[in-house]
Formats: C-alpha cells, sequence, structure tokens
C-alpha cells in the first residue's frame, strides 16, 4: 500500500507542498526575525506597512506579522495534528469496537454517535468553550478531538461492514483466528487507506474550525498567536492595515488547500478502479 | 493443540464422519418499517451424510441454499435448527473457544479466490498464519511447511512472497487451498470452488483436488451448479431445489437413473461436447419459484414435467423416501415414469 | 453461400502502463447468411474484443490496425460516419450481452427501452413502436407480454431480463446478430431455454449468428462453425462436426480435453499446463508453444500462419506441415 501511495506523483506533490508547510511553522523559532509577542515600539511601528525590516508589516501592538504568522501556523497546525490524531484513534477505535462486540452495543454505540452528529457541532463547541475560562494548547486539542470523531468512527464502521462481507474475513473465520486477529490483522490494513484520507481531510477542516473558535475569541488566550485570532484582532483596523487580516487569511487558505489536495490524492491512489499504480 | 474431547469420538463404528440432521436456517426478509418480521428458510429441514473419505456432491442453481447449507456445516453461518456431527462431536455445541480450535478439521474453500483472499497480505503469510495461530509449526519451521504446501498444490514456493494480485486466477485459488490444507483438515467444503476459472486451469484444479483427496484421505462436500464437473469428482451426489434436497444418490445410480423430474431437467440441460444430434433435451418452462413465498405442496411441481403429475403435487408435500438403498427421493411418481 | 459480414485482418491494441497490449491480432473470418459461428476461447483470448469492434464499440484506449476492414452491407464499418453507423447498429447488426440485469435501464420500464430502440431507427408513431415491442416480447416468448410491457428490470428474473434484451435486440429485424455470453450469467435450466430460444429465432428469422462463449459443450449444439481463438489469434477454424471429431489445432485438442463431460466420468481431466499469458507479454514464435505438448524448436522463433487444413478448414499450427511432429496421446 505505501509503495503505492510512493509511487503516485499527485501523493507525492501533496505531500511535498504539506511538508514545506510543516516545515515553516516548525521552523517558527530560528526563522522569524522577532519575538512574535514583543511590542517592539508603541509608536513608531503600530500598524507599520510592509517594509524591509517587516515584510508582512506590524500589527495594533507594534507586533511583526510575519514572526506572528509562523508561529500562528506552527500552533494551528500542532492543534490540528495532535486533535486529528486523537479524533481518529477514538473514531477508529469505537468503530472496531462496535463491529467486534456487535448486536446491542454496536446499535447503541451507533445510534449514540448519530445523536452527536445531529447537534450542529459549532454549537457545540460553543458551548464547551464558553465553560472553559482558560483555554490552554491541550484544552483545545481536547475539546475539537473529542468532537470530531463521530464522523470517523461512521465511515470506519461502514468500511468495517464492506471489508467483513468480502470473503477473506470469512476465511480468517473458518481458518479459527480470533476476532481480534482479525480485526488487526486483516480488516485494519484494508481499512487504513480511508482512514488516513479521512485523517489528512481532517487537518484541514480543523484548522478551520480552530480559526473560527479564535475569531470568535473562544480560541487559545491571548497572547498567543494564532491564525484566527490574528484575523480577530486584526478586523477592526482591516482598512487602515489590511496585511495584519490578509496574511494569516492566505496561510489559512493555502494549508487548508495543501492538506485537502492531500486527502484527494490519496483517495485516488488508494480507489481501486483508478487501475493500481501509474507508471 | 486440539484436546483430546474434541478428538475423542462417542460413537465412532456406528456413525457417518458427518452427520447432519434437519438442518435449518431461516432469514428475516427485507421489510419496512414497522412491516410485520417475515422469515424464510434458506435451508429447510435438510439431513446427510458423508462418509469417511468421500465426496458428496451438492448440485442446486442459484437460490437453491447449497452455498447456505455448505456454511451451515462448518458453522461460518449459525443454523437456526437441526444438529451436525463430525466424527461423532456435536459440532453445533461447541462454544466460541473449542469451536476455534475444532476448524482446524473443517475446512472450506471458495469460488472466488480474489475475495478470499487479503488483498494487503502476502500469500505465502497467508498460508502460515494459521499454521501458527493453531501452533502447528513456527518460525523456520513454519515456513517450511508454507514451501511443502505450496509445492503439494502445484505452486512454486518463490511466489510466496507476492501479493494476490500478482497471480493468475488459478494461482490465487491453489493458494486457497494450500491455506486450508495447511491446518490439516479432515473435512473440506468446496464450495463452486472451479466455477470462476477458466476451463483449461479448471481441468487442473479439478485434478489437483482429486489427487489431494486420495493422497490425503479427505472427505469433501463439493458444491457446484455444473453438474459434468461433479460427475467428476464426486461418489455420491444430492440435488437441492428451494432450500431442500429433492433427491440424493450414489454417482452413478443419480446420473445414470435419475428419478426427480428436477434432476432429470438439469441432467438433460447439461450441455454436452458433443454436436450429434439425439439427445432429447427437457427445457423446463419458467423460473425457480422464490424461496420468500414457496408454493404449496411439492416445490417443484409448478414447473414439473412428470406425466402423472396431478392435484396431489399441488398440496401434499412429498418426503424425502428411499427408493432404493442409498436412492432417496422426494416425489410422489419417483417409480412412475414411463 | 455469401457473407453477410467479413471481417479482414482485424487488429486492437490497448495501450497499458505495461505496454502495448495486443488483444487482437490478424483476425479474419466471415459470417455467412443464415449461419450461427461461434467465436470459442477463454478469457484474454480476444473473442469480446472482436465482438465489440464490428459495433465500434470498443473503449477510447483501444486502436484499430491500420489494415483492418470488417465489411456490412457493400460499406467498411471501420470507416462510416456517425449517422450510417448508427443505422447499421440496431436495424443491420445487433447484439446481446453477458449481463441482462445490468445492460437494461434500472429506471425505465422494459416494453419502453424496446419501443425506444424502434423509435430510433423507425419513423413510426408511438402507439405503433409500443405494438412492436410488445409483437418481438411476444417472438422471444414471453407470457403476458401487454402485462410486462410496463415490468421494470428488478421486477423480472434474469432469464426474463435475458428475453426482454434478446427481444430489444430484434426489434428493428436486423440480419446479424451477435450473442456475447448471452447464457453464462444464467442458471443450467434458464441457460437451455434462452439457447432453445436462439436456435429458434435463427432459424424462423433467417438471422445470420455470432456467438461469443468460453463453453465449447454449449457451442456444440447450436453452431454451424466454430473459430477457436487464443492469444488474440484465430488459431482454428471449422466446422462443428470436424472440431469436435478431429481437432487440428493442440489448443482445440486441450480445450476438449479440459472440459469434463456428464457422459464421460473418467478420473483425470486432461488439463492443459500453465495460464493464458497477459495480452502485453505474447511468447515469440507460435503464442501457444510454451503450453503445447507438441511443440518443438521451430515453434518458438517461428510465428505460424493460418492455413488450410484439410477442406473448408484453417488452422494456425506448424503440425500441418510437418504432421510427423504430433506426438500420440
Amino acid at each position: 500500500m505505501i509503495a503505492d501511495l510512493v509511487g503516485s506523483r499527485s501523493v507525492r506533490r501533496a505531500l511535498g507542498a504539506a511538508g514545506i508547510v510543516a516545515t515553516l511553522a516548525f521552523s517558527a523559532p530560528w526563522l522569524s526575525p522577532y519575538d512574535p509577542n514583543e511590542h517592539l515600539d508603541a509608536v513608531e511601528l503600530r500598524i507599520a506597512g510592509p517594509s524591509w525590516h517587516h515584510p508582512l508589516g506590524t500589527d495594533l501592538f507594534s507586533r511583526d506579522v510575519l514572526s506572528r504568522v509562523l508561529y500562528g501556523t506552527r500552533v494551528s497546525l500542532t492543534v490540528a495534528a495532535l486533535s486529528v490524531l486523537v479524533s481518529v484513534t477514538l473514531g477508529t477505535a469505537v468503530g472496531m469496537a462496535a463491529w467486534l462486540a456487535g448486536g446491542a452495543v454496536d446499535t447503541v454505540l451507533m445510534r449514540l454517535v448519530d445523536g452527536a452528529l445531529a447537534i450542529p457541532r459549532i454549537l457545540l463547541l460553543l458551548v464547551i468553550a464558553a465553560l472553559w475560562n482558560h483555554i490552554n494548547l491541550a484544552a483545545l486539542v481536547a475539546i475539537l478531538g473529542l468532537t470530531s470523531w463521530f464522523g470517523t468512527s461512521r465511515v470506519v464502521r461502514a468500511e468495517v461492514l464492506s471489508a467483513r462481507a468480502r470473503e477473506y474475513v470469512a476465511a480468517a473465520r473458518s481458518l479459527g483466528l480470533s476476532r481480534v486477529r482479525i480485526a488487526t490483522q486483516h480488516v485494519l490494513p484494508n481499512i487504513a487507506g480511508p482512514i488516513l484520507v479521512a485523517a489528512s481531510l481532517g487537518v484541514g477542516q480543523i484548522i478551520l474550525v480552530e480559526a473560527g473558535l479564535s475569531f470568535l475569541g473562544l480560541g487559545l488566550a491571548p497572547p498567543t498567536a494564532s491564525l484566527g485570532a490574528m484575523i480577530q484582532e486584526g478586523q477592526s483596523f482591516v482598512y487602515q492595515a489590511p496585511w495584519v487580516v490578509v496574511a494569516p487569511g492566505v496561510v489559512i487558505v493555502l494549508t487548508v488547500l495543501v492538506f485537502s489536495a492531500l486527502g484527494e490524492s490519496l483517495r485516488e491512489a488508494l480507489d481501486p478502479r483508478s487501475g493500481g499504480r501509474p507508471a | 493443540m486440539t484436546g483430546p474431547s474434541i478428538r475423542s469420538s462417542a460413537h465412532p463404528p456406528i456413525r457417518p464422519f458427518i452427520e447432519v440432521s434437519g438442518l435449518t436456517r431461516e432469514y428475516a426478509a427485507e421489510r419496512a418499517w414497522l412491516e410485520r418480521r417475515v422469515t424464510f428458510r434458506a435451508v429447510n429441514d435438510v439431513s446427510l451424510t458423508i462418509g469417511r473419505g468421500e465426496t458428496l456432491g451438492l448440485v442446486g442453481e442459484s437460490g437453491s441454499g447449497k452455498t447456505t447449507l455448505g456454511r451451515c456445516i462448518i458453522r461460518l453461518i449459525e443454523p437456526t435448527e437441526g444438529t451436525i456431527h463430525m466424527d461423532g462431536t456435536d459440532v453445533r455445541a461447541l462454544e466460541s473457544a473449542t469451536l476455534r480450535q475444532f476448524r482446524r478439521r473443517m475446512q472450506i474453500v471458495f469460488q472466488d479466490a480474489t475475495g478470499a483472499l487479503n488483498p494487503r497480505m502476502r500469500v505465502g503469510q497467508a498460508v502460515k498464519e494459521p499454521i501458527e495461530v493453531h501452533r502447528l509449526a513456527r518460525g523456520a519451521d513454519a515456513d517450511a511447511r508454507v514451501a511443502t504446501l505450496f509445492q503439494e498444490v502445484g505452486l512454486d514456493p518463490s511466489y510466496r512472497d507476492r501479493y494476490p494480485h500478482e497471480l493468475s486466477g488459478g494461482q490465487r485459488q491453489r493458494v486457497v487451498i494450500a491455506r486450508a490444507l495447511s491446518v490439516e483438515p479432515e473435512f473440506i467444503v468446496l464450495d463452486e470452488p472451479v466455477s470462476a476459472l477458466d476451463v483449461s486451469v479448471q481441468a487442473q484444479v479439478l485434478n489437483l483436488l482429486g489427487d489431494l483427496k486420495r493422497k490425503r484421505g479427505l472427505t469433501y462436500l463439493f458444491i457446484a451448479h455444473d453438474l459434468a464437473v461433479v460427475r467428476h469428482i464426486a461418489d455420491h451426489v444430492a440435488v437441492m431445489y428451494l432450500g431442500r434436497i429433492v433427491e440424493t444418490a450414489p454417482a452413478a445410480t443419480l446420473y445414470g437413473d435419475p428419478r426427480h423430474p428436477y434432476t432429470r431437467a438439469l441432467l438433460s440441460a447439461v450441455p454436452v461436447a458433443d454436436p450429434k444430434p439425439g439427445r432429447a433435451r427437457i427445457v423446463l418452462a419458467g423460473d425457480p419459484p422464490s424461496p420468500l413465498k414457496p408454493p404449496p405442496g411439492c416445490p417443484f411441481h409448478q414447473r414439473c414435467f412428470h406425466p402423472k403429475k396431478n392435484s396431489r403435487c399441488a398440496t401434499e408435500r412429498p418426503e424425502l423416501r428411499v427408493l432404493d438403498g442409498a436412492h432417496r427421493v422426494a416425489c410422489h411418481f419417483a417409480d412412475e415414469w414411463p | 453461400m455469401t457473407a453477410v459480414l467479413s471481417v479482414r485482418d482485424l487488429g486492437v491494441t490497448f495501450d497499458t502502463p505495461r505496454g502495448p497490449a495486443r488483444a487482437v491480432d490478424g483476425v479474419s473470418f466471415d459470417l455467412h447468411a443464415g449461419e450461427t459461428l461461434a467465436l470459442v476461447g477463454e478469457s484474454g483470448c480476444g473473442k469480446t474484443v472482436t465482438a465489440l469492434s464490428i459495433l465500434r464499440l470498443l473503449p477510447d484506449a483501444a486502436r484499430v490496425a491500420p489494415g483492418a476492414s470488417i465489411t456490412y452491407a457493400g460499406a467498411d464499418i471501420l470507416k462510416l460516419e456517425a449517422e450510417p453507423l448508427r443505422q447499421v447498429r440496431g436495424a443491420g447488426i445487433a447484439m446481446v450481452f453477458q449481463e441482462p440485469m445490468t445492460s437494461l435501464n434500472p429506471v425505465l420500464s422494459v416494453g419502453w427501452q424496446i419501443a425506444e430502440t424502434v423509435l430510433a431507427h423507425k419513423s413510426v408513431g408511438r402507439a405503433t413502436a409500443d405494438a412492436r415491442a410488445i409483437e418481438v416480447m411476444k417472438l422471444v416468448g414471453i407470457a403476458d407480454a401487454e402485462d410486462r410491457y410496463r415490468a421494470y428490470p428488478h421486477q423480472l428474473s434474469g432469464g426474463l431480463c435475458q428475453r426482454v434484451m434478446i427481444a430489444m435486440a430484434l426489434a428493428c429485424e436486423p440480419k446479424v446478430l451477435i450473442a456475447d455470453e448471452p447464457t453464462t450469467a444464467l442458471d443450467v435450466t434458464i441457460q437451455a431455454q434462452i439457447l432453445e430460444l436462439l436456435v429458434d429465432l435463427k432459424r424462423r428469422l433467417g438471422l445470420s449468428v455470432l456467438l461469443i462463449s468460453h463453453d465449447l459443450a454449449l457451442v456444440s449444439g447450436v453452431a454451424d462453425r466454430i473459430a477457436v481463438m487464443y492469444g488474440g489469434h484465430i488459431v482454428e477454424e471449422a466446422a462443428t462436426a470436424d472440431v469436435f471429431a478431429k481437432p487440428v489445432h493442440p489448443y482445440t485438442e486441450g480445450l476438449l480435453g479440459a472440459v469434463p463431460r456428464i457422459d464421460r466420468p473418467e478420473l483425470r481431466l486432461a488439463a492443459i499446463p500453465g495460464n493464458v499469458p497477459p495480452a502485453t507479454e505474447w511468447p515469440a514464435g507460435c503464442r501457444f508453444h510454451p503450453r503445447c505438448a507438441h511443440a518443438w524448436d521451430r515453434c518458438s522463433t517461428g510465428e505460424p500462419g493460418l492455413v488450410a487444413a484439410g477442406a473448408n478448414r484453417t488452422a494456425r499450427c506448424w503440425l500441418i506441415e510437418e504432421p510427423g511432429r504430433r506426438k500420440s496421446s
């Protein structure tokens, strides 16, 4: 499977783009010309436009926008990656558990998931975030991760169901393999692809959700730089200093696009109908 | 390892190796929300026996219940009613852990070898896994066993590192057979094992199955829709129609002197590779009835062409009765053919 | 006898990641008026691609050899413009496929679909087309044709759907019927019904039938002549009785030996060793030689041509020139 994926040119390209975004974000401490939270000069550098020293300008508190964007991307990516890890692990576990337990447990779990899916996610997030006083990174990851696994668990269970209908699972049962072994050795490797696709699409989604929460003031507590929080801070003087909003906005769009492209290319490369390994 | 409780046989000399009695499998039919639950019987009160080292050919058209019956016997599908004994062991009474161990003794080969192999597992590993799970061998010993099994089914052992999609259809079916043999079973359900294969490869696999049976003293339940294929491999044949066995006999008797009108029609419908005219064909009218609404009386009476057919056939279902020794037929007029 | 359909030097190549696949190569045959010619072979031999080329139904990826011609009614089908081609399809040459269930549109009633075919080819009104649909449904032995006109494919059994497909093919009175594995997806007893129907229709309507099948036994009771295909070539062509009495090509011989026969339950079948190679990797020389019991060095170097092998029969094998090389089995 991995050979199939690496063999696909579009996957390689999307992986490369995602790698560049991640490298830039996680090299923030070395790439940033300034401390992202330092008030450089409250008089001279208050919403100063792009210049040689500040390529993306400065914000209301005379902080360097480029540095804040780099750090903000790092925060957003970290939050997204960890949340997706939580949600995919939880979703896969619940989906597999529902199948393994079968019967009533399966029905109850899946009805609960349906119920959770029926609640608008943004409302759920608003309520939780509003009840929380001071949100740190771990809390944010927990909130986002714990509210986004329902969909994944549905996907996993649907994949498990279709894998279970395949005869190799019947064959494994007929050979006297245990359910756990069948689940881990035979079913899981065959549904890893769709899970991977869901995960990379999930990264893009969570970046958006996180930006939305921060924009509403329900994200990480200031002065931590996050892409959404930067847009929120910059919106009131968007006409005087558009660069404060545009820079994080462009980064959000690009990052989401890169991870969507990665998800799409993975989906294509894993689709048996696409004819396997391109030359 | 197999415990002594499984291996011991309660009545070894009296009971046949495989003994199935009154086996029934019900399914819930599709229904709309809140509608009354409707069930139908894919397999309906089937009894059969297979002697050790024998092959029973199970013949029927799609929807006859032959595949469900085969899978019920090895408990891949749980029967609704009935008993299954293998070598004196009550297979239906086995609890899940003991059943898993007992599966070593009964195996299945599927029609679709492609679907029966995990696409993400190398075929050598697919054959090795059950050997290790059942602790028959491990490490290098297990690898050696895999190599021997590959040779036994006519595959080059160097193929073990390939994935299923890198093999041809015939080679994949050989892998599935090797995997079934890896746990040293005594009984194998062969569910249309050659139907998906091309003629030239089909002959290879049929010959292989015959050789393996003789060499290892295997007992087969050979499920097929193709009577010519069954003729080549089966000692006894049972014909299924709408979930029931309608005729069963030693192969020579069933092919030489069929007594159920359905068997006669099936046999005459089989194309023979011989252009000489002279064979009178019986072409049945209509389609088999739906198992959801089996007709009253004899399940075959609507399509029946027996000259003695009368109103009794539409009301009273004929039981499977002994005609002569091992020849049993479910037809009121089985001995009244002109 | 006059040929209704003449195929000459047909070659079809597909471009695949593993290189060009020569699915059909140098295939020539004539279909005579009122006869049934069977194209027989295993999967990958090129029989379906040959059938699809005749109606130009090949996928875009296929390339037809420049020298090929398919002559029907004095015109080369391969060179026809869109409109005359549309007239040949259906009204001249009609086709029946293997999977009746998937070849019918699930959301339209079967009678309506037949009537559509009539409307596509004849300048008649809806009522006439409907009447014609019911007429051909009766022709193919569908009871209660008026009621079944309104049925949807999923309400009909596989056998009935195949009858509907045949009715649709015959609705515009074609001269040639191409049947691609018409009974393979059906049960044995239904298969017998459909075969009986095809034989009966051919006689009553004077059709010429090109029957594509993998099953020599099935073909034996229906076909007048048989062309056996292997590796994209026709390797043997002869009258049905001659093929069964004395096959010339070792592959035909092998196929006959490999078919399990209900009337001859010998213990072992004469299997052909090995597998059909993929169309990208045909061996040099005779394409069958790696699996052939009689092969000698000439077979692995020179490719034999299709030559006369007796009266009214041809085969593609060096044994015709050197019969002494044939090993007695």
